[in-house]
């Protein structure tokens, strides 16, 4: 690999665009373009004609033929991606820790001071003092946090669990009641109804957020009933997605071959997708319906509703008819009577067998496309078979035709014929809708 | 190198990382852009995201602990400070952030200590850091970059950025080149090496046999062309109807119908647009009559459909049609508002009199072609633009008295001010450019900015 650093050079000046020389002065420039590259002076005059040519064409509209112009985007894979996130890890490791210690700290402290709490001010004040040491309020002229300084009506108050000074405005108060939740001994206060009239604590804003933070985490598990019920349209999608629809598509397939046994089981499985999506409706339906204290909420069950709806359809949609038991039969007849005539022409010795696995027919297929090649089968030897159908005959030709070109080594014609040998195939798909005598063909070779 | 794609891979990646379950997306208007851009308010749903909301400091307080939040942000110091509040008060499960750009590991750290509950899952460098409006081009929605022929620097900056994300995007670390002769190229591109040698690690990318390349041009190196009316189809809307995040605005239409006061034009969703957006206007008109034809012809009607506003009859009076083919319909309603403009503006006559002053060097006929327009009563802008250009294509002693009447006659038509102001603006520079070049030094560059343009399609 290159060095980045010499990579990135910055060229300037004025250089010819197509051998990158400098020539340092545009009058140099355009001679050497005049002198080495003159064919490129075509772009230049051919300019001037332009207009003519386009305004004829905006008038007459004479759109000939012409070729189109497809860019054809190569596979993109995705961008350059950073990752910060063990730095983020380490970073908020150290700040949690020493969070989680203030936390546990600031708890003890509540304990020890809900133990035994007086409930005479007076009494009660010294018990707080005695935990939690007090800062002295003498030299202190300014509130820490808001700066604004003490007076007669902007007085001192103490935090009472870490004894720091602050104003009223930056101080916040504790229920009792919600001092004993906190230390999870919601029962072991013994004056519940007296604890709500008692005082609650005066805490400064930093241990206030920090009992906060402890708090909030305790409802983050909770999960509303939308929950349930998008977890239950989750399930069902999945039980749709990753297997109903593939084993449809598999016994569908088999069907249009002509195997009237899974006809019984189609349906089921037809009707559970059915069903699926029909819960999958209800259930997002009562998503919707749901009562939602927020906006939030509310644009979220409308969006989830909208999404459901979209993949009801799209799943209805994956799910075509099933083919009827006459028209099963008929595949199979059809089928039985080429496969005699195979036999009476003395082609096929290798008779195709009734195997129910997907995998082991595409097997015997190719056999026989082999056995075609090989033995020469050319449109005229296989009118019998051919003639119901003018496209087979077309494709058997094209199919020639690409062998020679092959031969030839003309690959460029090789593609083309195999672009019209495949739009053949499609049709004929379209046509027969899966008969045993097409599949001979759908392989390309 | 689709940059639609890109943009594409890297949010799907978003929905991917955080698994499976409902999912928020928070953004920042930029990024709420740089979003709807390419995915469709459907496609998104179908990747279980389905709140979508912006980070303000006036944000909802509505919790939901049950959503997982995919946070896609431009590393702007407001949006850190912004992350920084949500995570101290989190409103949703767990958080996947995202930023656009490089951002540096102070910003880093700075969020991580907001985040005591530890509820952040991700931090990643995701670089859509652009608005991808088809594969091959990209915005930033700078409305003006510069003032007096320099940079604004924080437009700089946001120049910078965006291309740094394109090249990381795209996986590409190019040579660069620049147009020397204009310092805010020069500018640029020395920005974006110093990035290129800072991030060394990240411009470490695996290349081809071909170093690709980035041109950085200056725009006010050929002022004629956008002068001149384009004609093929999307150049056409943006000039006369003006495309605006792929929305056309038809509500100034008279009786228009509700659904289309507002039209999007998006080649990711629109087929027949993706196909035709480049063909021109005549050819436009004539898929879209054969399109009708074609229908006409199914339903056994002999209406005659020779003109544009036949065809607008013609789709209005078929309501199936219009269910079957909305898009159909649509681009009927552009195209009528397109050819009516055409008429009207006399768009044919005064294109042809652009191109030949464009082309053409002397001048001697051109001023009373121009006059014979402007007493046509063609619109403002036209006449003013005509006038623009045969200032900027005419050199010798005579035009300058020539101008001088030409600008008397635009105002005795009572052309307005603005747009006076504009052919003045004009005039100076181009004589400013005279001062700097010497006339045949500027059809050396000419030349070779013709190439540089063939090769900003290859790229
Ligand atoms: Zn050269
Ligand atoms: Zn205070
Ligand atoms: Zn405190």
């Amino acid at each position: 690999m290159n060095e980045p650093g010499e990579e990135n050079i910055v060229l300037e000046g004025f250089l010819c665009p197509i051998c990158k020389v400098d020539f340092g002065l545009d009058l140099k420039l355009f001679l050497h373009f005049q002198e080495a590259h003159s064919e490129d002076q075509d772009l230049v005059k051919s300019f001037k004609d332009l207009f003519g040519k386009a305004k004829e064409k905006i008038l007459k509209n004479d759109i000939g033929k012409k070729e189109e112009r497809h860019y054809v985007w190569e596979p993109q894979e995705i961008g350059e991606v950073q990752s910060h996130f063990e730095y983020f890890k380490h970073c908020r490791n150290k700040w949690v820790e020493h969070f989680v210690m203030e936390t546990n700290k600031t708890v003890v402290r509540l304990e020890k001071l809900l133990c035994n709490l007086p409930q005479d001010p007076n009494k009660r004040k010294i018990h707080e003092q005695t935990i939690v040491h007090w800062l002295d309020g003498t030299d202190v002229t300014r509130c820490p946090d808001c700066t604004k300084s003490f007076n007669i009506t902007r007085r001192q108050h103490h935090c009472r669990l870490c004894g720091s000074i602050v104003c009223h405005e930056c101080s916040c108060f504790l229920p009792l009641s919600k001092a004993y939740e906190t230390i999870n001994e919601p029962g072991k206060n013994p004056m519940n109804s007296i604890a709500q009239s008692l005082p609650s604590f005066r805490l400064c804003v930093h241990c206030g957020e920090v009992l906060e933070n402890r708090e909030q985490t305790k409802y983050r598990d909770q999960k509303p009933l939308m929950c349930d019920y998008y977890d239950k349209i989750v399930e069902c999608r999945n039980k749709i997605e990753n297997d109903l629809l593939i084993k449809f598509n598999q016994t569908y397939n088999l069907l249009k071959e002509g195997e009237s046994s899974y006809l019984t089981e189609a349906n089921k499985i037809r009707s559970d997708i059915v069903k699926l999506a029909e819960t999958i409706d209800a259930l997002s339906n009562r998503i919707l319906k749901l009562e939602n204290d927020t906006n939030s909420s509310n644009v979220t069950t409308k969006n989830i509703r909208l999404a459901m709806i979209q993949c009801v359809q799209s799943t209805v949609l994956a799910i075509p008819a099933l083919p009827s038991l006459k028209e099963i039969e008929e595949i199979a007849q059809r089928k039985r009577e080429v496969a005699e005539a195979r036999l009476r022409n003395g082609q096929d010795t290798n008779k195709p067998k009734m195997s129910p696995s997907v995998s082991k027919r595409h097997n015997t297929q190719k056999n026989e496309i082999k056995l075609i090649l090989e033995d020469g089968w050319s449109p005229v030897t296989n009118a019998n078979v051919n003639s119901e159908n003018p496209v087979v005959e077309q494709m058997n030709i094209i199919k020639n035709y690409i062998k020679q070109a092959k031969e030839a080594y003309r690959f460029d014609e090789v593609a083309s014929l195999e672009r019209n040998l495949q739009e053949l195939n499609e049709e004929y798909f379209k046509m027969q809708n899966g008969s045993r005598n097409m599949s001979d063909y759908s392989t390309k070779n | 190198m689709d940059l639609i794609q890109a943009v594409k891979l890297y949010i799907i990646k978003m929905t991917e990382d955080c698994g499976p379950g409902m999912k928020v997306l928070l953004m920042d208007k930029t990024t709420t852009s740089i979003v709807s851009a390419v995915f469709s308010q459907s496609e998104i749903l179908q990747r279980e995201v389905y709140l979508f909301e912006q980070l303000t400091s006036t944000s909802s307080s509505d919790s939901m602990y049950h959503m997982k939040c995919i946070t896609f942000l431009r590393p702007t110091s407001e949006n850190i400070s912004l992350v920084c509040k949500e995570l101290r008060n989190p409103r949703y499960g767990y958080y996947y952030i995202y930023f656009s750009n490089i951002i540096s590991k102070t910003d880093i750290k700075t969020i991580a200590e907001s985040d005591i509950q530890e509820v952040v899952r991700e931090v990643q460098e995701y670089y859509a850091d652009y608005l991808a409006i088809s594969p091959h081009l990209f915005s930033l929605n700078i409305p003006s970059c510069g003032q007096c022929l320099s940079w604004d620097p924080l437009q700089l900056t946001r120049s910078t950025q965006g291309i740094i994300s394109v090249l990381l995007s795209l996986k590409k670390n190019p040579l660069i080149r620049f147009q020397a002769s204009s310092k805010m190229s020069k500018q640029l591109a020395e920005k974006i090496k110093v990035i290129f040698s800072k991030e060394e690690n990240l411009f470490n990318l695996k290349q081809g046999d071909i170093q690709p390349q980035l041109l950085i041009l200056d725009r006010r190196e050929d002022p004629v062309t956008p002068l001149l009316m384009p004609w093929s189809y999307q150049a056409m809307v943006h000039e006369l109807l003006t495309i605006n995040n792929n929305q056309v605005d038809l509500s100034h239409i008279e009786d228009i119908k509700p659904d289309f006061k507002k039209v999007l034009l998006c080649a990711e969703q629109d087929d027949l647009y993706k196909q035709n957006m480049y063909k021109n206007f005549g050819e436009i008109g004539e898929i879209m009559k054969s399109l009708i034809d074609d229908f006409k012809s199914k339903a056994k009607n002999h209406q005659k459909l020779d003109t544009i506003s036949d065809m607008k009859a013609f789709v209005e009076n078929y309501p199936q049609f219009k269910k079957m083919s909305g898009t159909v319909a649509k681009h009927v309603i552009i195209m009528e508002q397109l050819s009516c403009y055409v008429t009207k503006k006399n768009l044919l006559e005064v294109s042809e009199l652009q191109q030949q002053i464009a082309c053409d060097i002397q001048s001697s006929q051109h001023t009373q072609k121009i006059r014979e327009l402007i007493e046509k009563n063609i619109p403002d802008e036209e006449a003013s633009k005509l006038v623009m250009l045969y200032a900027l294509k005419s050199f010798s002693k005579d035009s300058n008295r020539e101008l001088t009447s030409l600008i008397q006659l635009l105002k005795s038509k009572k052309v307005s001010e603005h747009w006076i102001e504009l052919v003045h603006d004009v005039m100076k520079f181009q004589s400013k450019i005279i001062l700097d070049n010497e006339n045949t030094l500027k059809n050396a560059k000419q030349i070779t900015k013709r190439f540089y343009k063939v090769k900003i399609f290859h790229y």
